[in-house]
């Protein structure tokens, strides 16, 4: 997939996937990958822009004597959704006509 | 390689590149290898799954928001390089210090073991000339020098080869600041 495309779609998917719940990375990662694919390094800097632009918190909670970060969306997270799919209607009549459809103009 | 071991060569290259959020990332990635092997990995899977402490390096560098302080070293190789007429003397006046020693240590490891020689060679005379007891005297007396020649002879060895390290240190950390310069 177009490495822009990708970066794009990546911080909605792991937005979409704490949208049920509240998760941590592994979790995060092991859902995600028979979709799109991603590692625990892209991972990372996704967690940390959400985590800069206030769409996920963090908690640090103990399983089984170790440390384990949890994310949670807020509603800033809730919003970007929201929005990412407003836009992908436009998306999708610029998809249309790439694929050469008729565009009333 | 072990968790720890992955753990420690990731910390090592975090710390070579000046990363200063290391610890974030040691901690982001030991969580994840304990996930790993909670789900049913092991340790040596989940080491490979994420891939070599290099391959990680390079994708967290290639993060937009990790700041490297490539500015600040610059100015501190530059202060460095001015600074040379007066650190410059002094540790080429440290440096022939610490060779003197080790020569005098030399110096004196040589003459321990030649006297210790000369008195179990003259052992042999005073035990034909003078009796048993001079002789056990004397016999005594070249194994005292003896063995102080062969302690200050390893003690040479040693403060010889610790200068000559220390002197490579510093080239090394000279050469190696340049090499992250111009890889980065």
């Amino acid at each position: 997939m177009n490495p822009q495309l990708k970066k794009g779609l990546l911080d909605v998917c792991v937005l979409a996937k704490l949208r049920n719940s509240e998760s941590y990375g592994y979790a995060i990662i092991r859902d995600l990958e028979p979709m799109i694919e991603i590692s625990e390094s892209t991972l990372y800097p996704i967690l940390k822009r959400l985590l800069a632009k206030d769409a996920i918190t963090v908690t640090k909670r103990i399983h089984n004597n170790r440390i384990r970060k949890y994310y949670k969306i807020t509603a800033i997270g809730e919003d970007e959704i929201t929005k990412f799919l407003n836009d992908w209607q436009n998306v999708e009549i610029i998809v249309d006509y790439i694929r050469g459809g008729n565009i009333n103009d | 390689m072990t968790k720890e071991e992955f753990l420690i060569e990731l910390k090592i290259r975090l710390k070579k590149y000046g990363i200063a959020n290391s610890d974030q990332y040691i901690s982001y990635y030991s969580e994840f290898l304990d996930d790993l092997m909670e789900d049913g990995y092991s340790e040596k899977e989940a080491i490979n799954k994420i891939g070599s402490p290099n391959k990680v390096i390079l994708s967290i560098l290639s993060d937009e928001n990790v700041q490297i302080p490539q500015a600040k070293s610059k100015v501190k190789s530059a202060l460095l390089l001015l600074g040379i007429p007066v650190w410059g003397p002094i540790i080429v006046a440290g440096y022939i210090i610490l060779l003197a020693l080790a020569f005098a240590v030399m110096i004196c490891g040589i003459a321990l073991s030649l006297s210790g020689i000369w008195l179990l060679l003259g052992s042999l005379v005073v035990l034909f000339k003078t009796g048993i007891l001079n002789f056990l005297f004397q016999l005594g007396t070249a194994f005292i020098f003896g063995g102080l020649g062969i302690v200050f002879w390893q003690l040479f060895l040693f403060s010889f080869q610790k200068t000559y390290s220390l002197v490579k240190i510093m080239f090394h950390s000279f050469t190696k600041e340049r090499l992250d310069h111009e890889y980065i």
